[in-house]
């Protein structure tokens, strides 16, 4: 009796640590996932910040250049409220150039306001993007948006190496974390530019993304015509800490974390089909109905 | 004729802002929406100056001054780009693809100023080219070899220990590289290559393997006084100028400016090499005899200055403005546009003035009021500071 009781109290010890430990993975893995999400932004922040210093230099520029335009029109504005002769006045119009700065300062304000939507453009997708969601809650929404917004985000850093062509089929909205597995759209998307990159050949690739729906799932298909996947490591790719680049350029997160998000968060499934030289090609299906919450 | 400015960019709104820009200035200007319209209008116009962006479809910025750089040397290079990857930039100036990056977004009347700056400081070089008194050709020194692979393996991007380890295989030059950041870069010691590559990093360290494989003088000559004497004076400056720059503008000198110190009197050590004896009796007459300044002294025998004479030196070698500026200004601190920041400039003239006096006894040595102007201190504090600065650095007693 005394060595149940023993036993038992051992059992109940072991099954506390172990419960301890399954914590700590958890937590562990949480950070895991957050960490990647700032690394696949970072992977992107070259890119972004180069897309945002372009507007804010012409605009910042062109603002300065204003300033000095408004002080030439106050200038003879002035001279015509003081009543000074006309031709006096012509001739300090032709000196300040008013004609031309009259016809330059439209152009100048459309080209500031463009310059700020486009900022603004990059600011709402990187919002969309990272939208606060709470990891596993599921909230409906429409992948073909999240696609988008990633889309802006990429192109970037892909319009230099890659074309992005998208068709994105009548799929709906379907129950999902869309900030995670927007992660999985960029990270898979950027593998892509950045093996087509990589390669170095003298034009652009491409890059296909097909959204379609069947009476169960929704699926999304990347495809690019990049180097391809060695046969010997695809069932490998999504193995956490399994990277081919050097030590110190990637976590060997990116697609174990991508499987997790589609697989065990939301009880989808990711295939990869690669050829060597032919490119390759991401599936991922999604459940359009979660029966296994409701039930 | 106004000289021409070529800006390449791929955003048409960037290109019309920067002529605005320049629209009031006095300079030609052209522009093109990638590197085949820069190239084709290069080919057709005379164009003194590129201003280029890094990133560009399908040849990039990078590969455009390059392919510039080869066809058109004397073209001036510069980058303006949004694209602020550090790799990048230490990329292009280490190589010499560039004399200056400038980050989006730019300030019209700092990046005019910059422009002006430029075109005058290479009028003063080329009159002094064009003059035939030095013909880069026939005199000018090589750049020493062990900085050309340095700065290939930067272009590589090799690590850190693979850099020290080539620089190792070099004993002189490592003892050296050692000597010049102990002594030379106050307060800083180091025990290792590597140790003083992460310290100080590579856009430094490639500049003091420079100065040190320079410091050994043309074709293993033996030292002689002379070249102690200047090996002395231009460590003592450095470590005046980093001891100065923390205590007058509170904060350690910027990694990239650090071997300006050093490198300010390098055409001085060029001229040794070129004319040692009569170099070598100047030296001497003026240490002994101080009546006038040292440039005059080169002026009046030569008909140049140790001053331009480095600058052409530096700029032969594609190393970036800053590094020129410091060669041609430190005794005549510009008004403005210059990159290299005016306070550093006046300091490496401050430093260069009390290494002559303290370290060589050169008593009469002046102090142009424009380059103390820039501090708000008595004569009394900058020699309380000079002196402070001396009895802990340890580089007169080597």
């Amino acid at each position: 009796m005394k060595e149940c009781a023993a036993e038992i109290d051992s059992v109940v010890r072991e099954n506390e640590s172990l419960k301890g430990m399954v914590h700590h993975l958890k937590e562990t893995q949480g950070q895991l996932l957050r960490s990647e999400k700032l690394a696949s932004i970072g992977r992107l922040s070259a890119g972004i910040a180069h897309e945002i210093n372009n507007p804010v230099g012409f605009v910042s520029s062109n603002s300065t250049t204003l300033l000095g335009y408004v002080d030439r029109i106050k200038e003879i504005l002035k001279m015509y409220r003081t009543g000074i002769k006309k031709d006096l006045i012509d001739k300090r119009e032709k000196q300040l150039k008013i004609d031309f700065i009259l016809e330059d300062i439209d152009q100048l304000l459309m080209e500031n306001i463009e310059g700020l939507a486009r900022i603004t453009t990059i600011v709402n997708n990187l919002k969309k993007f990272s939208r606060d969601q709470q990891s596993g809650e599921l909230i409906s929404a429409d992948i073909n948006e999240g696609i988008r917004s990633v889309l802006i985000l990429v192109k970037n850093e892909s319009k230099y190496y890659a074309d992005i062509i998208t068709d994105f089929g009548d799929i709906g909205q379907i129950p999902c974390t869309i900030s995670e597995l927007n992660q999985v759209f960029l990270n898979i998307i950027m593998n892509a530019v950045q093996a087509i990159k990589e390669q170095g050949r003298g034009e652009k690739g491409l890059i296909t993304v097909k959204t379609w729906r069947d009476d169960a799932w929704v699926y999304i298909a990347i495809a690019d015509d990049g180097p391809g996947i060695p046969q010997e490591i695809q069932d490998k790719i999504f193995n956490p800490f399994f990277t081919t680049k050097p030590a110190g350029t990637g976590t060997g997160l990116g697609l174990s974390i991508c499987y997790e998000i589609v697989v065990d968060k939301h009880g989808g499934d990711i295939q990869v089909a690669s050829r060597t030289g032919a490119g390759t090609t991401f599936t991922i299906k999604l459940p359009r109905i979660r029966e296994d919450l409701n039930g | 004729m106004a000289e021409s400015i070529l800006f390449v960019d791929d955003d048409r709104m960037v290109l019309n802002a920067l002529e605005r820009t320049f629209f009031e200035t006095a300079y030609r200007t052209f522009f093109a929406l990638n590197a085949h319209d820069a190239l084709t209008l290069l080919a057709s116009e005379k164009i003194d100056m590129v201003v280029s962006d890094i990133r560009m479809w399908p040849m990039s910025g990078y590969d455009l001054l390059k392919e510039v750089r080869a066809r058109y040397p004397t073209v001036i290079r510069l980058v303006l780009s949004a694209y602020g990857d550090r790799r990048m930039m230490v990329k292009v100036i280490c190589e010499g693809v560039a004399k200056i990056y400038i980050l989006k977004p730019w300030d019209n009347r700092q990046f005019i100023g910059q422009i002006d700056h430029l075109f005058t400081m290479y009028r003063s070089l080329s009159d002094v080219q064009s003059s035939g008194i030095i013909s880069a050709e026939k005199h000018l020194p090589v750049l020493p070899e062990l900085y050309v692979r340095l700065v290939r393996m930067i272009e590589e991007e090799r690590s850190l220990k693979e850099m020290a380890a080539m620089i190792e295989t070099d004993p002189s030059c490592t003892v050296n590289v050692l000597k010049l950041v102990n002594s030379a870069f106050y307060g800083l010691s180091v025990g290792s290559v590597h140790q003083a590559l992460v310290y100080l990093g590579v856009d430094c360290i490639k500049d003091i393997v420079l100065v040190s494989e320079l410091f050994k003088g043309a074709g293993g000559l033996p030292a002689n006084d002379a070249r102690v004497l200047l090996n002395r004076h231009m460590i003592v400056s450095s470590t005046l100028l980093h001891g100065l720059h923390q205590r007058l503008l509170a904060e350690r000198i910027r990694e990239e400016y650090s071997a300006t110190g050093l490198l300010a009197d390098i055409g001085r050590l060029i001229l040794l090499d070129l004319q040692p004896d009569l170099y070598r009796s100047m030296l001497e007459r003026y240490v002994k005899e101080p009546v006038r300044s040292l440039t005059e002294l080169e002026m009046n025998a030569l008909g140049y200055s140790h001053e331009q004479l480095g600058a052409l030196v530096l700029d032969w070698w594609s190393l970036p403005a800053y590094l020129i500026e410091a060669c041609l200004y430190h005794h005549a601190v510009p008004s403005a546009g210059s990159t290299l920041p005016r306070e550093v400039i006046a300091l490496i003239h401050i430093a260069d003035g009390y290494a002559w006096r303290i370290a060589e006894g050169v008593a009469t040595v002046a102090i142009a009021p424009e380059a103390a102007g820039l501090f708000p201190i008595s004569e009394k504090d900058l020699d309380d500071h000079v002196a402070s600065i001396m009895s802990r650095a340890d580089c007169i007693n080597r």
